[in-house]
């Protein structure tokens, strides 16, 4: 059932070539919050293809820098614990041992670095060649592109410069890196990438050049008062206070075993947490919705138009008197694999780390427009959910409107999953025995993988029913008038 | 339709499609590596000193019932499976302790799959699973003959590619 990519329309009339723009110094870090708009570097009114250029002439060494904490490591243990140990091996042999292996790696990022060339070809698609002992030649398909995130990792960002990350539907080298150009290189690589995906040919330069509008930035100090609040670390700290009464009024040291799993997973995860979504900003751009975290590695992600496959509102039990939520996506192409690990993950996948309802709705709005989630009329479980979910019985609920169906769940954290008619794969119930002996069932709307649920739990099963044929039907006529879909949507059905 | 399914599960007034009966004879011979394990305790019961001796029948007879009950419980389970192609979409329906029916819109259909592990090849079946964009969306037809498993992937995928818009 796979058929060839079209051709992106409109890349046919030539004119002169784009500019190749040469790799430029490292400016100092320019502040990512106002992206400069180099005007006159945007001009593909034309000519899709483009010169092969190479990376920035710094990257080579910017990707051999953090190895050195591994090598002082190294050198660290292999002298018994004292680095600088002056009757040991200690400097005489650590330091240039370092300074070889970083040599050493430096000059293979050097080879690779030659190696490494991007150009936009024939038909308008982003081409990487790279590799040192085999080569690759990668064809990055535009009209499949799902996000581009710049990111700038610690070190990076002294020097101005930033990684572009490419996420592309389908296969699984659908994820591309390049690493590194200038931070303004790497936002306008941005915006032509997604002005191409988009198949905006032709569009006028004021409006890919207007500014960011402010939707939503949040406080440093509302962020460390909800990552304490969750759930699950709140109770962490709970049973650590605990542990820790008990230590001082018994005297016995044996709880302090626990204090690290008690009191160092939560702290963990609160710190880590804390630096990927610090500084946490929700924009608008021509492109899409644009998010800007961070506080050692600044990333700054979009999410293109109609991209959201579904949308999950968080309220951990302990945020509600406050009105807060944490509002969670799925796009399709980016929660998947993530090559970031768990954290990287959570950050990538948040719309808002925490917000009042009024600002949530206010974000919502821009990825689903037209959606006012809370006057949607959800039905509620009926007393026989109370058998089979006996706490949560009362938080579940499912409804739906023209555009999106909706369900909700669970007590401690609630969850408000929200997803799109025309992001609706397949529909399924489920009933386990103890749902029989009620009369009751379960549905799951299937979407594209990510952190997003939409189960509605535990309802009469002739109800379910009903709701499964009609949100089925919901989903194919939503996908006749693609109301989510970019305007320019490839027709492509694959993810 | 068997008794083992009931109207929320399997819809009627839908031309349901059943299974092939060789689809349980394929999964009693894969829950048959019991037998050899039941057989592996029954004789190290027998030869450990000290054990009194009704332990090892004991264990054997337990054993036997255990199997018979799972060919029974898998008889019944490979019976509820069927699926009914629709005007817009497939569902599938199965399972006996745990039912589960899945509709599956032509439309989001990306990639249909034929397979046939050793023991289905040599009973001549073949087992068809739907792919969505979804990665969850779970629906498999096992023990359908492979002129059938074959008949029906030409046409899903014909319909898919007709219907196919968006993601």
């Amino acid at each position: 059932m796979t058929e060839p990519a079209p051709e992106l329309p409109g890349w046919a009339e030539p004119t002169e070539p784009a500019e190749p723009t040469e790799p430029t110094e490292p400016t100092e870090p320019a502040e990512p919050a106002e992206p400069t708009e180099p005007a006159g570097q945007m001009q593909f009114t034309g000519d899709p293809a483009s010169e092969p250029q190479q990376l920035h002439p710094l990257s080579p060494l910017v990707s051999a820098v953090p190895v050195i904490p591994a090598l002082l490591l190294m050198s660290f243990f292999f002298n018994g614990g004292f680095l600088w140990d002056r009757d040991a091996v200690g400097i005489p042999i650590a330091a240039p041992a370092i300074i070889l292996i970083f040599l050493l790696i430096s000059g293979f990022r050097y080879v690779q670095w030659r190696r490494y060339t991007y150009w936009f070809d024939g038909s308008g698609d982003l081409r990487i060649d790279d590799g040192v002992l085999n080569r690759n030649e990668r064809k990055v398909q535009l009209s499949r592109l799902q996000a581009v995130d710049v990111e700038q990792p610690i070190i990076a960002r002294f020097l101005g410069l930033a990684v572009v990350r490419i996420d592309v539907a389908g296969g699984s080298e659908s994820k591309v890196a390049m690493a590194y150009l200038t931070l303004a290189q790497a936002d306008e690589m941005r915006r032509e990438l997604l002005a191409r995906s988009a198949g905006t040919h032709g569009y006028e330069e004021e409006s890919i050049a207007a500014p960011e509008e402010l939707i939503a930035s949040v406080r440093t100090s509302d962020l460390v008062i909800s990552l304490l609040l969750r759930t699950v670390t709140f109770g962490l700290l709970l049973l650590t206070a605990v542990v820790v009464f008990f230590i001082f009024t018994t005297e016995g040291a044996g709880g302090l075993v626990l204090l690290p799993v008690t009191g160092g997973i939560p702290l963990l995860l609160v710190v880590s947490e804390f630096m990927a979504l610090y500084g946490f900003t929700v924009a608008r751009a021509k492109d899409g919705v644009r998010l800007r975290r961070g506080l050692l590695q600044k990333t700054a992600q979009t999410v293109p138009h109609g991209r959201v496959a579904a949308v999950d509102i968080v309220e951990p039990l302990l945020w509600r008197r406050r009105g807060w939520v944490r509002i969670r996506l799925t796009v399709a192409g980016v929660a998947s694999g993530g090559d970031g690990g768990d954290q990287a993950s959570l950050a990538s996948t948040t719309l808002i780390p925490v917000a009042t309802h009024e600002l949530a709705e206010a974000v919502l709005a821009q990825v689903l427009p037209g959606v006012n989630v809370a006057e949607i009329e959800l039905t509620s479980a009926s007393k026989r959910a109370t058998w089979r979910a006996p706490i949560q019985h009362s938080q579940l609920a499912y409804g739906a409107n023209d555009l999106v169906f909706v369900t909700r769940r669970g007590f401690f954290t609630r969850h408000l999953s929200v997803v799109p008619h025309a992001r609706t794969q397949s529909v399924s119930l489920q009933q386990g025995p103890f749902q029989r002996a009620l009369g009751l069932s379960s549905l799951r709307v299937d979407v594209a993988p990510g952190p997003v649920v939409i189960e509605a739990l535990y309802f009469p099963k002739e109800q379910m029913r009903t709701v499964a044929d009609e949100q089925v039907v919901r989903a194919r006529l939503a996908r006749a008038t693609d109301w989510a879909s970019a305007p320019e949507e490839s027709p492509n059905h694959d993810a | 339709m068997n008794e083992t399914i009931d109207e929320t599960f399997a819809p009627a007034g839908v031309d349901w499609q059943q299974v092939s009966p060789k689809l349980t004879i394929a999964r009693w011979i894969s829950w048959s590596i019991f037998i050899p394990f039941v057989i592996a305790v029954v004789i190290l019961l027998v030869m450990i000193p000290g054990v009194p001796g009704f332990v090892a029948p004991l264990a054997g007879v337990v054993g036997v019932i255990a199997y018979l009950w799972g060919l029974w419980f898998i008889a019944r389970r490979t019976k509820s499976w069927a699926y009914a192609e629709r005007a817009d979409d497939l569902i599938v329906t199965r399972g006996f302790m745990f039912k589960r029916l899945v509709i599956v819109p032509y439309g989001r259909m990306q990639l249909v799959d034929v397979g046939a592990g050793p023991i289905d090849r040599y009973l001549g079946i073949a087992s068809l699973q739907l792919h969505t964009a979804a990665a969850t969306s779970d629906a498999v037809i096992p023990g359908l003959t492979p002129d059938v498993a074959g008949a029906l992937r030409d046409r899903l995928a014909q319909l898919g590619e007709e219907r196919a818009a968006g993601l």
